[in-house]
């Protein structure tokens, strides 16, 4: 079995500036490795001075020293993975902040953004010592959000990885100024940042046991629930090939990528029953899935059965008049929406297919044939069997699992990144 | 920075300090898009693609089989309202169509039947119904912008009305990534109904499309950041 690699957890504490126009400052950083609790206080003391004289220049001073200790020790532990838990949502925006004013070069920080403008990870890379050995390993630091590996809160997560977690709740009172005059209220304070990253080490700790153990995946070596699922849907699942669309077969067959459907029909009713389905993405990608394009068809009318064509379809859509609940989505205004009438779109050959039975016409323009493949009716069934007996972490797993691979498949080829100058 | 200015794409420009600039840039920009943008330009824009390992067309077909198989469960069975994998109906399932299953339905209330229920919208209705655990009535409800179940259902009905209602959301995060700062502030915002379709004697009606939009297209997107990020850098440069 692979050595598990040793990792550091990671929360920031914050308070806010009632004269500062409630900005939120970062002013106690708690990391976690070894079962250890380590915690980098903001000088307290110099703090409550500045903000009294309204001295913006001097708290930043203080935030930037704070950050100065705070890679020092960092440095000096040689961790190269440090999970926080809701990275790209809140703690991120501080971290980076905070490295950009104290790393030595920042040419050696860099970051991958997602399109929310959210922190998918932040790493630093440097030499260990100053004076550079030839053989001096550069060493990359990767602070990675364990939220976006585990999308729940982390409450949750210590419950279903079984270990205890957080015994004191956030007290509203902690984010002012004031706390700091308050002893009893900084004691309980200063626990709960213990707490926040302990406990977040030892979720993770326990999750990263679980999946070296039964799927050989260091959970260090990914970045998220989707990528995770696609490790081990690689190594344990495919069997096959799947290729990478070329650019304009990509961008011919994203426009028929529509979400889930969401419909309204009518505006009150009394003694009504809702039901969902078990699993409903899950029971979709056992279907037969799109694998190799076999014919790129510029003019559609060499295609004699539609019934035996698979792949996509670019058309021009007319409905029928009086549909009620109409079936085909369409994207007007940025919405998802279900209408009426005459339009020109892509779609999947099975989709109009059901179109068709309920009368929708189709004048089919351009199509691209796929063969067929069972993708990942192994994936779907391991899971899906091992979740119905399953408690606890072992449920979870399959849960998440089942529901965060056919996602990624979907990602775009553009990303964003950050250079500094 | 001149150097990323002539090569790439910039998304936006975030001033650290007077000497420290963050340039967010598009990476991996598709070929053919660049071409057509560099010869528009007359410009030397540059992209190493390396391929992203995802397969759009499995996506698509996943999510559309989803929708297909959603659409008994609209069509029949007096339907009032449907999301991605859910339905809320006027009549009972038949046993065949519930069970544990991949595929099949589970009652998302365990027996229990909505007494009320009203459907405003994309996102926007509120029920309630007899919980039997809590042998007490319980209020749903789910409304864009605001916390699920926030709002009463007799809130949902004066929305329904055409009603406002005024809420205060306490202690929100305000992210500034220009800035890279937080703020904690109480938000005040005021709830409607903005419905899309006709409603006629309880039912709504689809919205019918006569011609397709005006397509939106990529390169205008970026021709407009790439305008809005020059004048900036011109900006940075004459100070």
């Amino acid at each position: 079995m692979k050595l598990p690699k040793s990792f550091a957890a990671m929360d920031i504490e914050t308070i806010s500036l009632k004269d500062f126009d409630n900005i939120q400052i970062p002013i106690i950083i708690s990391t976690s490795l070894d079962g250890n609790t380590h915690l980098i206080k903001i000088d307290v003391e110099k703090l409550k001075l500045f903000v009294l004289e309204k001295n913006i220049i001097g708290i930043n001073t203080l935030i930037e020293q704070m950050w100065k200790n705070y890679l020092s020790f960092i440095e000096s532990k040689k961790i190269e993975t440090i999970f926080v838990h809701n990275l790209g949502g809140f703690d991120g925006i501080f971290l980076y902040n905070g490295l950009l004013k104290v790393v030595d070069n920042i040419k050696n920080l860099n970051t991958i953004i997602d399109n929310k403008n959210k922190f998918i990870s932040i790493y630093y890379s440097f030499y260990p010592s100053k004076q550079r050995d030839i053989d001096d390993k550069l060493i990359v630091i990767s602070w990675k959000d364990s939220q976006r590996l585990f999308p729940v809160s982390l409450s949750e997560l210590c419950e279903v990885m079984n270990v205890p977690g957080k015994t004191s709740v956030y007290n509203q009172a902690f984010n002012d100024i004031s706390l700091f005059d308050n002893k009893e209220l900084y004691k309980e304070f200063l626990e709960y940042s213990v707490q926040d990253s302990l406990a977040l080490y030892n979720a993770l700790n326990n999750a990263q046991k679980l999946y070296l153990e039964k799927y050989f995946i260091d959970i260090c070596d990914v970045l998220s629930a989707s990528s995770l699922s696609l490790k081990i849907f690689r190594t344990h699942h495919l069997d096959t090939d799947i290729p990478i669309l070329k650019n304009n077969v990509d961008s011919f067959i994203r426009k028929s990528y529509f979400g889930g459907a969401t419909d309204y029909y009518k505006a009150y009713g009394k003694d009504l029953y809702y039901y969902d389905v078990n699993s409903l993405y899950p029971y979709a990608m056992v279907k037969p899935m799109p694998l190799n394009l076999i014919k790129t068809h510029k003019n559609m009318e060499e295609v004699k059965d539609f019934n035996s064509f698979f792949g996509f379809v670019k058309c021009k859509v007319t409905t029928p008049k009086n549909m009620l609940k109409p079936i085909l989505p369409f994207k007007h205004l940025g919405k998802t929406i279900f209408p009426l009438g005459t339009w020109t779109a892509t779609y999947f050959s099975e989709e109009i297919k059901e179109a068709m039975k309920l009368g929708y016409k189709f004048n089919f323009l351009e199509g691209y044939e796929f063969d067929t493949y069972p993708l990942f009716n192994s994936y779907v069934v391991d899971f899906f069997t091992q979740k119905k007996n399953a408690t606890g972490a072992q449920r979870f797993i399959c849960k998440l699992h089942l529901n965060s691979l056919y996602g990624i498949m979907g990602r775009k080829q553009e990303l964003i990144k950050t250079v500094n100058v | 920075m001149y150097k990323y200015v002539i090569t790439s794409i910039i998304h936006s420009i975030i001033e650290i300090s007077d000497d420290i600039y963050v340039l967010l840039i598009s990476d991996n920009l598709n070929n053919n898009i660049l071409k057509k943008l560099n010869i528009k330009l007359n410009s030397d824009y540059k992209s190493y693609p390396c391929l992203v390992n995802s397969n759009v067309a499995i996506a698509s077909a996943v999510t559309s089989y989803a929708r297909i198989h959603m659409i008994p469960f609209k069509l029949n069975n007096n339907c009032y309202y449907s999301d991605t994998d859910s339905v809320i109906l006027g009549n009972k399932l038949e046993n065949k169509f519930i069970g544990e299953e991949l595929g099949l339905m589970k009652d998302e209330l365990k027996g229990g039947v909505i007494k009320e229920g009203y459907f405003l919208g994309l996102k926007q209705y509120g029920y309630s119904y007899f919980n039997r655990e809590k042998g007490k009535i319980i209020d749903k409800s789910v409304f864009a912008g605001v916390a699920k179940d926030s709002l009463t259902l007799l809130q949902i009905k004066e929305l329904q009305q055409g009603g406002q209602i005024k809420k205060t959301i306490p202690s929100k995060f305000f992210k500034s990534f220009k800035n890279l700062s937080i703020k904690i502030k109480d938000l005040k915002i005021t709830v409607t109904a903005n419905r899309e379709k006709k409603l006629i004697d309880n039912t709504y009606y689809p919205l019918i499309i006569e011609k397709n939009e005006i397509k939106f297209d990529f390169i205008d997107v970026l021709l407009g950041k790439i305008k809005c990020q020059l004048l900036k850098i011109k900006k940075i440069f004459s100070n």
